[in-house]
């Protein structure tokens, strides 16, 4: 007990002392977690919206595979995404392994059926009567889709959110993506399983403080999104 | 030419007719009450009417022209007409972008949407709304913004489904008054549906009955469900609430039974030396009111039943609220049909 205390009060010390190597490896992982969530928001948002809004044959097939890409282990997408990005894939030529844009691939692939799966879980939610009110009041079908969008905003939010929660604590990915390299590509999860293993915790508890932080702060930006409407418009 | 010309349609919803129109015509510049009770079809018939359901069959004309069901087509005409809910849903958003979403969507430019949408909410008494949330409004007031919202859209035609139906007494007398007060200043056409023969009465320049989907001839008071049972020569009709009433006809099996309220004979005592092929029930007044000259009797007979009667008649016969009296059907007051089965 005395041990991990004696960690937690170095960590804490280091955090406030804005020690530059804990930073730099803060940064990256924000970094990649942020751009990996941006473009699967982009892509699985409206994948999501379609899939919610569309009828259409096998759409119960594309549910059940979404939902089943839920559980997909990260190290069998870094393995799926390393064929493609080494040398020898069909993407070696773009000489992205063991780059950020490495993680930032493998972890668009794992966070994609969340974006989707929980997009369309708000969009269904949401009360078939706003699209025939939009319709009614005159929208095309193209702006009633945007009032319903609207309506789910808070539920898209939280299935953005959660994405990032997923990517930035993810491990598998990072490592085998992005290799670790020392202030290149080490993320916040790769640098503590590394710390772990050297039997130094200062720097993994830390970080593991940050991570904790950084979760926080999301919830926080949530209650704020949601509570804004709630309060006054 | 006609409003709306509705010609062999058909909706089926579920696998089952929902509705079932050979013929509507509705005129320009009138107010039309749909009645019936629950299941009748007057929602299905609105949201064809709002264009925002095509029927399974038949063909829709609005002011003569043949409706184009595709969804490009749909949306010149969405804004012509307006369809208000049973249980109108408002944007999370302020009462005033509510109001002033119609506006917004036939490209209005942002000062016009808002004189717009202030002068809607100051028609229906809740100008001083307008910055408030959408989501913190009583079901009466939400009905209020609806009907505001819609007449923001400056529609041709106005659609009210069931508009007092989830609304307070207050209320619903403030959202009637609303609905002559657009009638009679802005002309617009309204057809609304509702369960309430009063409010039909004083809404309505003409009423249209429908049962089980199809337009039948008149009220639907007195329309019962029940099973009709052949006992040797006779066929007797019974009711669910487990009242026996003798019919002629030769149908058997599931059916509906409508007793016409003005050709029921009503008597302060039991009568004698009656027509052997006249019913005699025993009942008592529930209620009694005035409907455009008629006098409309509420008896209990094991099942309600509306008698119309004249003034003078009511008068002469002296019954009050609370008498025991007798009711006499002759045949013709019976009309009895199979229900219709599922498809």
């Amino acid at each position: 007990m005395e041990f991990f205390s004696q960690s937690l009060a170095e960590a804490l010390s280091m955090i406030l002392s804005m020690d530059q190597k804990l930073y730099a490896i803060i940064w990256l992982s924000l970094y990649v977690s942020f751009f990996a969530t941006l473009f699967a928001a982009i892509l699985g948002v409206p994948a999501g919206f379609g899939l919610a809004v569309a009828s259409f044959k096998g759409k119960r097939a594309v549910i059940t595979l979404v939902n089943t890409l839920l559980a997909l282990p990260t190290v069998v997408i870094g393995l799926f995404a390393y064929a493609f990005l080494s040398r020898s894939g069909s993407l070696g030529f773009l000489g992205w392994l063991y780059t950020p844009k490495a993680i930032i691939i493998g972890q668009v692939i794992l966070i994609l059926p969340w974006v989707i799966s929980l997009t369309l879980t708000a969009v269904s939610r949401i009360d078939l009567r706003y699209r025939r009110t939009a319709l009614t009041l005159g929208a095309t079908a193209f702006f009633a889709s945007l009032a319903v969008l609207r309506e789910a905003r808070f539920g898209i939010l939280a299935a953005v959110i959660a994405a990032f929660g997923r990517a930035i604590a993810e491990i598998g990915i990072a490592m085998m993506l992005g290799g670790n390299i020392k202030g290149f590509t080490r993320t916040m999860t790769t640098a503590m399983a590394l710390e772990h293993n050297k039997g130094e915790f200062v720097l993994a508890v830390a970080l593991g403080l940050v991570l904790l932080l950084v979760s926080l702060g999301m919830n926080i930006l949530l209650q704020l999104a949601q509570g804004r409407y709630g309060e006054r418009v | 030419m006609n409003l709306y010309s509705l010609e062999g349609v058909q909706q089926i919803l579920g696998g089952r007719r929902v509705l079932d129109l050979e013929k509507l015509e509705l005129e320009e510049n009138k107010s039309y009450a749909l009645l019936g009770p629950n299941g009748s079809g007057k929602t299905t018939l609105l949201h064809i009417l709002a264009f925002l359901s095509p029927p399974a069959h038949g063909r829709v004309f609005f002011r003569g022209k043949a409706v184009d069901w595709k969804e490009k087509a749909l949306t010149p005409l969405r804004r012509r007409v307006v369809l208000v809910e049973q249980h109108p849903i408002l944007f999370t958003d302020t009462v005033l972008k509510n109001v002033s979403y119609g506006p917004k969507m036939r490209g209005l430019s942002f000062s016009a949407q808002k004189k717009i949408a202030e002068e809607s909410l100051e028609l229906v008494g809740m100008g001083e709304f307008g910055p408030r949330p959408a989501l913190y409004l009583s079901g009466g007031e939400v009905q209020r913004v609806a009907l505001a919202r819609a007449l923001a859209c400056q529609p041709e035609v106005l659609l009210f489904d069931e508009p007092t139906a989830s609304v307070d007494v207050e209320n619903a007398r403030r959202i009637e008054a609303l609905i002559l007060k657009i009638r009679k200043e802005r002309g617009i056409s309204i057809i609304f549906s509702t369960h309430r023969r009063l409010e039909a009465l004083l809404l309505a320049d003409e009423q249209i009955f429908l049962s089980h989907g199809s337009k039948i001839m008149e009220s639907h008071e007195n329309i019962f469900s029940g099973t009709l049972v052949q006992r040797g020569e006779r066929h007797f009709f019974l009711t669910e609430e487990g009242v026996e009433i003798a019919v002629h006809t030769d149908l058997c099996g599931p059916a509906r039974l409508w007793i016409h309220p003005e050709k029921i004979n009503l008597f302060s005592r039991k009568p004698s030396g009656f027509e052997p092929e006249t019913s005699l029930f025993p009942g008592r007044v529930l209620r009694i009111s005035a409907e455009r000259g008629k006098m409309t009797v509420l008896v209990d007979m094991g099942l309600p039943l509306y008698v119309r009667i004249s003034r003078e008649r009511l008068a002469a016969s002296g019954i009050l609220p609370g008498d025991r009296v007798s009711l006499g059907f002759c045949k013709e007051a019976f009309s009895v049909e199979k229900k219709p089965e599922s498809l």
